[in-house]
């Protein structure tokens, strides 16, 4: 990395610890290249290792954070690495180069496995749902019901528009891994972070702070809410975290200073030295437990 | 006095399921049954999946109004696949401890 005068400049590197990666290279990239003085931001993404979604959303919001401060962007990359190829086949840089790519739809990409980059919008919210939904169903996995997948995917948009105050929309990525018998997704935005979401409510409410840890946990919690908007009521995160443990799947959340995982309904959390600006959601489905389309259930309650 | 079973199928009555608005319909449908003591038959029939937020402006603000037992003696649910069923179930279940307002 090197700062001089008004250039910046960052090689990517590949990190298996994700949230390591987090901290040592998109909040660093954040930090120093929207550095007023800063007009030029070189990113070289040569070595930039296989991705996953989690990955592509948090660049994602970072060239947009980027690109919305009027840096001059420069994407170096070469067409024979594997990362980089991979991103090409997304359309991942059609988001900042090409002027008539068109940000409101999501655009299928050449890896049909994928469903593409898109950037969250309060309007396509129930489209882009029903349409991953229906993507992989007609595509991958013809006989089941991917009802979980657009439910988590709903919750987490949701979540976003009314808590997440983010200076930028955010990005969600969705790929089915064959091999593993897994759907993966992961949904990032760069706003206040839900610890110090929760922490301003409690604090306008004259209740004590609790730690990042303690805020992540809460979040989930049945009921809990910060009443962002009148008709919230703290259902959102419960009923994502009840889906995913339906389907045998996977949440990790990072947020400000804490990570947070829920797997098998047991939750585990971790503290993180330094702090991440924002909020990124990674989900695992098991797609051995989708139902059948046909199913139909009996509600008693 | 309880009338005559009133059927209301979600997917023809709301544009999606996603959002607080799109439950609108469903909110004014299942109010002027439930005031009316009607038996009302929720049928999920070709429905997307619903979000939470849909359910707080719907059968949410049916519970918080009528009371659990009430909107459990009047409402049956029917037609859901099963990881609707699932959210709906737990959805209305932990609304046990509500009376009406």
């Amino acid at each position: 990395m090197a700062i001089s005068t008004n250039k910046f400049r960052f090689k990517f590197q590949s990190n298996n610890n994700k949230f390591a990666w987090l901290q040592n290279q998109i909040s660093l990239v954040r930090k120093d290249a929207s550095r007023e003085h800063i007009r030029f931001v070189f990113l070289d993404f040569n070595d930039i290792g296989f991705l996953e979604p989690f990955h592509i959303t948090a660049l994602a919001c970072l060239l947009e954070e980027l690109y919305q401060l009027d840096k001059d962007i420069t994407i170096e990359y070469s067409q024979n690495e594997p990362g980089c190829q991979y991103l090409k086949k997304i359309n991942f840089f059609n988001f900042w180069s090409d002027e008539n790519y068109d940000r409101k739809n999501f655009m299928p990409p050449t890896i049909t496995s994928s469903f593409g980059l898109w950037q969250i919008s309060p309007e396509m919210i129930d489209n882009y749902g029903n349409s991953a939904q229906k993507y992989f169903e007609d595509n991958f996995l013809t006989d089941s019901c991917l009802d979980s997948l657009k439910i988590a995917l709903t919750e987490l948009f949701n979540n976003i528009f009314d808590h997440a105050n983010s200076p930028i929309k955010g990005f969600v990525y969705c790929q089915y891994y064959r091999n593993i018998e897994k759907i993966k997704f992961a949904v990032c935005d760069f706003g206040v972070g839900i610890p110090n979401s929760i922490n301003k409510f409690l604090m306008n409410k004259q209740e004590p702070q609790v730690s990042d840890q303690e805020a992540l946990v809460k979040a989930f919690q049945n009921r809990f809410s910060t009443q962002s908007t009148p008709q919230n009521r703290g259902w959102g995160l419960h009923t994502l975290s009840k889906v995913v443990n339906v389907s045998n799947g996977k949440i990790t959340l990072h947020s400000n200073n804490a990570s947070l995982t829920i797997e098998n309904a047991f939750i585990k959390t971790y503290r993180q030295t330094e702090a991440f600006q924002g909020t990124i959601f990674e989900v695992h489905l098991d797609v051995n437990t989708f139902d059948s389309l046909d199913d139909v259930a009996v509600l008693e309650y | 006095m309880i009338n005559h079973t009133h059927r209301i199928t979600v997917s023809e009555i709301v544009s999606e399921t996603s959002s607080n608005s799109a439950a609108y319909p469903l909110h004014l449908e299942l109010d002027k049954a439930l005031m009316s003591n009607e038996l009302v038959e929720l049928s999920f029939l070709n429905c997307p999946a619903v979000s939470s937020s849909f359910l707080n402006s719907s059968i949410g603000l049916m519970l918080e109004k009528y009371g659990y037992e009430k909107f459990r003696k009047l409402v049956s649910i029917t037609n859901c696949r099963p990881m609707i069923a699932i959210v709906l179930k737990s959805y209305i279940e932990e609304h046990k401890n509500l009376v009406s307002i």
